[in-house]
């Protein structure tokens, strides 16, 4: 494990309702990269990204098996010990959803929701937070004039857009992306690619996407996921 | 042949609407035809004036008021025991109910639902034997175990409601909240409940149509014929479905029967009364839920 590493997995295997989705995983990732994953559908990249956060332990019968450590304030950290608490670790490891999910709330209730979550912030200092995260994401211009309207209304690439707000927010360590622009047109797709390029100044990107080109263009390092095992392509 | 099979689906679907439509529409027109003779403040208030009867200022003796009140009374009353319990229990159904226990308990809520009223009655017959043989002279058939009962007759419907309306929620939707750091209970607070409100309410209004017509529960559990205003739950109470059913069992002359139509035109504007509460209800938990 080298200084610079940010996520290290070991003999990780994961299995759903008995049957083995992911196995013999180790990775040692740096930090500050976009790392992508390709490979067919149904292989199981979008639980490859829930071991990070233990999002699939949301949905029950799955089983994790296998070390995997993420290096927090220069401490490698285990995931799945007691060191982290889960809420905690899904704000630091945050996630970008295949298809836009604002919740059935406004704008700016929807970024500032994981202020909300946690409580005890003033409204004027969430207020100036959000600016802060709208501009971010190149998205204040279009929807100043409509912070307090539903957000499900926004198109699909500003719902997209309010999403990665929304995760970063929390100013996360790691982000998540699972194939976020798959429901998105040309133009709202190469928004989200230049946000994801700014975005690994100060995050690790772990990427999951099937459009070769688009990994070409993004990633540092590339992986193939194929019958349930990692492969470094380049 | 896939034509044809489609138009024939298009044309028995079409032809079912229509014929429930103009089954509703000859139904209200019947009632209309027979009851509207007697619509008018009569009907309602006797010859109190209205004022004074809503005032209660004079008993009504000769109107449905007491009625009118008695069901209203019972409907609010059953709803607001059933609806916390209710949704509560469709919650736990559908979030924290898992394996084994959630089949028992699926089998368990739907034999409830399947529960013939008159059997709920009984029970609530029995209890009210039992609380009188505890506390003589003091309880015995009332508006509160009428209410009681009603409550667990409407239950399995808020349950079955609720939890279908919280297992409908995508999966995507579902995530999200979790994934930004909600723990259980706020993902139900902040995204569940509020995206699933109205599926919610459309259990809450079955469940009030239900309570206000039921009449077999509420003859063993404490409605009479006459018995003006009740003072405290703890009191008889008159009811308009109790009312439409004694008058058109008993009726003497043609007049009589047709103030049972009135009556029924009145339950249908208590129901329209109770629907439209709920809905604004609904309307304004849901600005408060997404104003916080």
């Amino acid at each position: 494990m080298q200084d610079n590493t940010k996520i290290f997995t070991e003999g990780v295997r994961f299995s759903y309702q008995n049957k083995v989705v992911l196995e013999d995983i180790n990775l040692s990732l740096p930090e500050n990269n976009i790392i992508a994953v390709t490979g067919p559908s149904g292989t199981g990249k979008s639980t490859f990204l829930s071991i990070f956060n233990r999002l699939w332990e949301e949905n029950g019968g799955g089983d994790c098996e296998g070390q995997v450590m993420v290096r927090f304030n220069e401490k490698m950290v285990n995931i799945y010990g007691t060191e982290i608490p889960v809420a905690q670790l899904r704000r630091l490891i945050g996630m970008v959803f295949q298809a836009p999910n604002p919740l059935p709330m406004t704008v700016f209730k929807n970024i500032a929701f994981p202020f909300i979550l946690q409580g005890g912030m003033k409204k004027e200092e969430m207020a100036e937070k959000v600016e802060i995260m709208l501009r971010r994401v190149h998205l204040f211009d279009e929807v100043k004039d409509r912070l307090t309207s539903d957000a499900r209304n926004l198109s699909g690439g500003q719902q997209q857009r309010l999403c990665i707000a929304r995760t970063l927010i929390s100013d996360p360590e790691i982000i998540l992306l699972d194939e976020p622009t798959s429901s998105l047109d040309g133009k709202a797709c190469e928004k989200i690619e230049e946000l994801i390029r700014e975005l690994r100044e100060n995050c690790t990107l772990l990427l999951v996407s099937h459009y070769q080109d688009q990994v070409q263009r993004l990633a540092d390092q590339v992986y193939e996921l194929e019958n349930r095992r990692l492969r470094r392509v380049s | 042949m896939r034509r044809i099979i489609e138009k024939t689906v298009f044309g028995v679907s079409w032809v079912s609407v229509f014929l429930l439509v103009t089954a509703l529409f000859f139904m209200l027109a019947y009632l209309m035809h027979r009851g509207s003779g007697v619509l008018g403040k009569g009907l309602i208030f006797g010859n109190v004036s209205p004022i004074d009867a809503l005032l209660l200022k004079r008993q009504v003796f000769n109107g449905l008021f007491p009625a009118v009140m008695g069901t209203f009374a019972l409907v609010l009353l059953a709803v607001a025991f059933a609806v916390p319990v209710g949704l509560a229990a469709g919650i736990y159904m559908a979030e924290y109910c898992h394996g084994w226990i959630r089949q028992v308990l699926t089998v368990l809520f739907d034999i409830l639902a399947g529960l013939p009223s008159i059997v709920v009655g009984l029970a609530g017959f029995s209890f009210t034997i039992i609380l009188h043989r505890a506390f003589p002279g003091r309880l015995g058939p009332c508006l509160l175990i009428s209410s009681l009962a009603i409550g667990f007759l409407i239950l399995p419907y808020l349950i079955r409601s609720t939890q279908m309306a919280l297992e409908s929620v995508s999966l995507s939707l579902r995530l999200t909240a979790p994934a930004l750091g909600a723990t259980r209970l706020q993902n139900i607070r902040y995204v569940l409940l509020p995206t699933r409100l109205p599926d919610i309410l459309s259990g809450v209004i079955l469940a009030i149509g239900r309570a206000a017509e039921d009449t077999a529960v509420i003859m063993l559990t404490g409605v009479v014929a006459s018995a003006g205003l009740p003072r405290s739950i703890f009191e008889q109470f008159e009811a308009l479905p109790f009312y439409i059913y004694y008058i058109s069992s008993q009726y003497t002359n043609p007049e009589e029967l047709q103030m049972g139509f009135g009556a029924a035109i009145l339950l249908l504007t208590v129901c329209a009364v109770l629907f439209l509460s709920a809905f604004l209800i609904e309307q304004a938990i849901s600005w408060r839920l997404r104003r916080y």
